[in-house]
């Protein structure tokens, strides 16, 4: 228990650490950030009188430690500031886009799983026979091709050249099943590579032997010891993924089209939006930070050497 | 009265085209303790696994291995299923490695019913483990394997390699995870089980006195058996003279232990981690020169923090240690460690790593044919003047990387050599040899600090033995001191 | 081994060389479907898709061949300087390898594009930033593991002085395995280079990258398909034999985790 909070607390410490990246962005851009916000409202001949007033407005004379605690404060109360282009509260607009987002990670990852525990346990019951053969072939070109690449090519030559389904999607579950599946499929092949690696060595361990030498069965073995021994290493590295994924969002969306927060941020990106930029960026490492913490702690309930004093 | 198992010229080969055992032929009554004895590489391991069917389905296995009369050689997976824990019980050598670390201890245990599709009760578990010696079993079960000793949990492994009980067991090196004195116990709970055993085992000297017949392994052929008296007074074949010579002692000395002390340790105290957890509470020690000083005692008393002060690379919480001059200039003190091949610069030929200890700054400037001579005088020392001094320490065995490591450690002479276990990862005839290099430096005028768990090797080596407990020495009548 | 020297040998050629002008218009052999003069056919503008594919391979490949060795150099010295220097030095460079990784590191390249505007140099740099500190916290466990080792203790009992421990000890251990891992993310940082420029936020238009050519072709893809298989396949088999290069390095260092 210790260990956990320990672990809760340090995910703490890090979101903190990540906040301080994200808030840094303002002051790091290039540029007058007053002159951009006048320029985003649409003003024209914008005075220096002017701009010295905007940046007494957003308190940007003030010295930058407490320039970050107000913008900080802004943040517990779900305030990110105003986009540059649109006026419009950075919160709100991430609200309308998150949930398609969160709808097709979420949905590539449950694909994702459940296609490489599958495959690596058939390949790790029939090692070095067809099925292991044919597996480890899609690990090798699944692992080669980087997933916008796949996706493009699923998509242009699979679901538009055999019209199953629509290109120009709008976010629900059944519009986000074939895109998920196609990330699914790609992503799956390093973590199958993965877990087949590990199954193996946990079926050629000293426990695998010592239950195969009191007449356990193999499929005994496979799922009774190593596939629990196994899934501890597995985790980390999707929790690891995790954040791969959620970098990846921009190109995947930009793909499939998909009204979510990687559109959002490419859109805000083009026109140097940086309240906007802040905003993805922060959620990306909130989530980021909670998937590895869900990871590790999931880790110490299932592995009870874990749980002594860590470090 | 009729064998329960029977190996009939039996041969094994690998795919790959290597034979590791072939011709070995030896029958075991039922109740009795036969054991198989060998050098590193002599075929002990692949026997016990083919024994019990474990080896890969691609290795093949020819001649005859009658088990109850039943011909096993050619045997399918699905027919050795049916004879491991019912008439095979196995026991492997590292307890830790043996236990899935996930479950309690247990579930280890109650795995041998119920893999079989048989049932049992917690109960029951905690009766066996009692009578094998695990005290407080019914609460200590429900932990897992890593917060017991390895002593502990290699009774729990006989306790389920006992469940079904079985006429045979086959155990593969069961003690040479273990501490010395806890190893004797373990052996007598594995006969206490009834079953004939097939005893694999390195160690000549723990198979004589346990075994009732024994057989020498080299080259994977079976050279020689018989029982340990014959063996001990009528060996035959040189490997197993070469075996029993490990038993050998080395020449009575005349130790100086009144010479006037270089280093001394007193009422010394050291933690880790900023205090919170202490290593050493109270030791002391005093080494002259030409004095061979033994450490022993349980893991964990404090042993190697012990050393690493002795070597100066650990500072104390408390206490003195005072060094002598001599032992103040860089290079006076060397050490040999447990890891022999770690012990070496992986990517150098060996002649490079025996004469760094040459090439230091402060050190008289050799010139290139000198320190030639010196490098193939130290490994002729160490009995490797065979060796080419260009090759790598991956292409030695361990015991030759070891006599590298000693060949390094007495080059420049030194005041003092301090070694960590060095006899861990050898073989008898290799830790005599290194027993006998270590008094060699002894005689030449340096002192020897070693430690080892090992006293069989201490018995022979040290002068006296400074034992350790809970982070605390003891002298040899067990005062503190 | 083989096909990666080939796929150098061919970026190198790119570079230099190739059978038509990768950036040369010629509007009236736009969208021509592969031929003999065109191996894969022309894009919208006629330019020959095979030069393009060449020529592009030194921006795909090479960027990522260069983003690499900086990130192994930065990550070598860091490492290697933290674990040794130990103290207050250590606990800097370590606290800024953790800020570093509290990001996605393609999280934090996106926000270095966003403050410096994209650009195939820009991205590098982005790149950089993003993954110095893995390599960093990977030397530096390395090194604390290589100075612990009996030879090194040993060395420095005998006396050997420290920049001499460090060059004949321990870099070349540290260096190698820090090159495995940099060799398997070889393939990693192709698809991460091509990627971006997909999005238009790396090589800009017209120089040519495998990324960015994807990006172009896909518009055109009902009536020229073909487009879109070529630079396709060139990243694919450019990370392929990335990661079997990558693959039998590690085997070749270390025998026993092989399979």
């Amino acid at each position: 228990m210790a260990a956990v909070l320990l672990r809760v607390a340090q995910a703490l410490l890090t979101a903190l650490a990540a906040s301080v990246i994200v808030w840094a962005i303002l002051p790091l851009a290039p540029g007058d950030v007053a002159e951009r916000v006048l320029l985003g409202r649409g003003m024209q001949d914008i005075t220096s009188e002017e701009i010295e007033a905007t940046r007494e407005a957003l308190g940007l004379n003030a010295p930058l430690v407490v320039q970050f605690v107000t913008w900080l404060g802004g943040v517990f109360q779900g305030d990110l500031g105003q986009s540059f282009t649109s006026q419009a509260p950075v919160t709100q607009e991430i609200m309308e886009r998150l949930p398609a987002t969160l709808m097709l990670l979420g949905l590539a990852l449950v694909f994702s799983v459940a296609f490489s525990l599958v495959l690596a346990l058939i390949a790790a019951a029939n090692q070095d026979r067809w099925p292991d053969h044919l597996i480890r072939l899609y690990t090798q070109i699944g692992a080669a091709l980087p997933t916008f690449v796949f996706a493009l090519l699923a998509l242009t030559f699979v679901v538009v050249g055999f019209q199953i389904g629509r290109v120009l999607a709008d976010p629900s579950w059944s519009a986000a099943l074939i895109p998920a599946f196609i990330i699914g499929l790609d992503r799956a092949a390093s973590w199958t590579q993965l877990l087949r690696a590990g199954l193996l060595d946990a079926m050629a361990s000293g426990y695998a032997e010592v239950a195969r030498a009191r007449g356990a069965s193999e499929r005994r073995i496979l799922l009774r010891h190593a596939l629990p021994n196994a899934f501890l290493p597995f985790l980390t590295a999707i929790g690891i993924s995790v954040g791969a994924l959620i970098g990846g969002t921009p190109l995947i969306e930009a793909i499939f089209t998909w009204p979510g927060l990687g559109a959002y941020l490419l859109e805000a990106l083009t026109s140097r939006n940086y309240p906007v930029i802040q905003g993805y960026v922060l959620i990306a490492a909130l989530s980021y930070v909670a998937a590895s913490l869900l990871v590790d702690v999931v880790a110490m309930v299932l592995d009870p050497r874990l749980r002594r004093q860590s470090r | 009265m009729e064998a329960v198992l029977q190996c009939q010229d039996l041969k094994i080969t690998y795919p790959g085209g290597g034979t590791p055992v072939q011709g070995v032929s030896f029958a075991l009554m039922p109740g009795e303790c036969f054991a198989l004895v060998g050098g590193s590489g002599a075929g002990k391991s692949t026997i016990a696994k083919a024994l019990a069917g474990l080896h890969r389905h691609e290795t093949e296995v020819s001649g005859s291995l009658l088990i109850n009369g039943r011909d096993m050689a050619r045997a399918q997976a699905g027919d050795w299923r049916a004879v491991r824990g019912q008439q095979i019980g196995f026991v492997a050598q590292n307890p830790w490695e043996s236990c899935d670390p996930l479950r309690p201890v247990r579930d280890h245990v109650a795995e041998a019913w119920r893999c079989q599709g048989l049932s049992t009760t917690w109960p029951e578990i905690a009766a066996r483990l009692s009578g094998h010696g695990v005290a407080e079993a019914g609460a200590r079960m429900r932990q897992h394997p890593h917060t017991w000793s390895g002593g502990m949990l290699q009774r729990a492994s006989i306790a389920a390699a006992g469940a079904l009980t079985p006429p045979i067991l086959i155990a593969d090196e069961p003690t040479s995870a273990l501490d010395a004195d806890r190893a004797q116990s373990v052996l007598a709970a594995l006969r206490s089980l009834g079953a004939a055993v097939v005893l694999i085992s390195h160690d000549i000297g723990l198979v004589l006195r346990n075994a009732d017949r024994v057989g020498v392994l080299h080259g994977g052929t079976l050279v020689e058996q018989g029982t340990p008296t014959a063996l001990r007074d009528r060996a035959v074949h040189p490997e197993t003279r070469r075996l029993l010579a490990a038993l050998g002692t080395l020449p009575e000395r005349d130790s100086a232990t009144n010479a006037t002390p270089i280093l001394r340790i007193e009422g010394v105290s050291a933690s880790y981690d900023k205090g919170r957890v202490a290593a050493l509470t109270c030791a002391n020690l005093a080494v002259s020169s030409g004095d061979i000083i033994g450490v022993q005692g349980p893991s964990g008393c404090g042993k190697s923090t012990l050393l690493r002060l002795a070597m100066g690379i650990e500072r104390p919480t408390s206490g003195v240690i005072w060094r002598a001059d001599m032992l103040n200039r860089p290079g006076a003190i060397l050490p040999v460690f447990q890891d022999p091949v770690g012990s070496l610069v992986p990517h150098w030929p060996i002649w490079r790593s025996v004469v760094e200890p040459l090439t230091a700054p402060r050190q008289h400037r050799l010139p290139r044919d000198q320190k030639r001579k010196k490098v193939a005088e130290a490994l002729a020392r160490v009995g490797l003047a065979e060796i080419d001094p260009e090759s790598r320490p991956s292409e030695l065995s361990i015991g030759q990387c070891q006599r590298v490591a000693l060949a390094r450690a007495t080059i420049s002479e030194p005041a003092l050599i301090v070694a960590d276990e060095p006899t861990s990862a050898l073989d008898s005839p290799s830790a005599w040899l290194v027993s006998r290099l270590l008094r060699d430096a002894a005689d030449r005028g340096a002192a020897v600090l070693v430690v080892s768990h090992d006293s069989t090797f201490l018995d022979r080596l040290v002068d006296r033995v400074v034992g350790m407990e809970a982070g605390r020495t003891f002298a040899p009548d067990g005062m503190a001191t | 081994m083989i096909l990666a020297a080939l796929l150098l040998v061919f970026a190198v050629l790119g570079a230099i060389w190739t059978p038509h002008s990768p950036d040369l218009p010629n509007y009236a052999n736009a969208l021509k479907p592969p031929s003999l003069t065109h191996l894969f056919g022309t894009d919208a503008t006629g330019r020959d898709m095979f030069s393009r594919v060449m020529n592009g391979a030194q921006r795909s490949v090479g960027a990522a061949l260069l983003v690499l060795g900086a990130v192994f150099l930065i990550g070598l010295c860091v490492g290697i300087l933290a674990a040794l220097a130990g103290g207050v030095t250590d606990i800097l460079l370590m606290r800024l390898v953790d800020i570093t990784m509290t990001l996605p590191p393609l999280v934090l390249g996106f926000v270095v594009l966003g403050l410096l505007g994209p650009g195939l140099f820009n991205l590098l740099i982005a790149i950089i930033i993003g993954e110095w500190a893995y390599y960093a916290r990977l030397a530096r466990s390395l090194s604390l593991d290589a100075h612990r080792r009996p030879h090194v203790v040993a060395a420095r009992m005998a006396g050997i002085p420290g920049w001499r421990i460090i060059w004949g000890h321990m870099l070349p251990g540290v260096a190698l395995q820090l090159g495995i891992y940099a060799t398997l993310q070889l393939g990693i940082m192709i698809s991460i280079i091509s990627g971006f420029s997909f999005l238009g936020l790396g090589v800009q238009p017209p120089a040519a990258e495998w990324g960015a050519l994807l990006s172009e072709s896909r518009l055109f893809f009902p009536i020229a398909p073909w487009l879109l298989i070529a630079p396709a396949f060139a990243i694919f088999l450019s990370i392929l034999s990335a990661n079997m290069l990558g693959n039998a390095l590690r085997d070749v260092a270390s025998p026993r985790a092989a399979r």
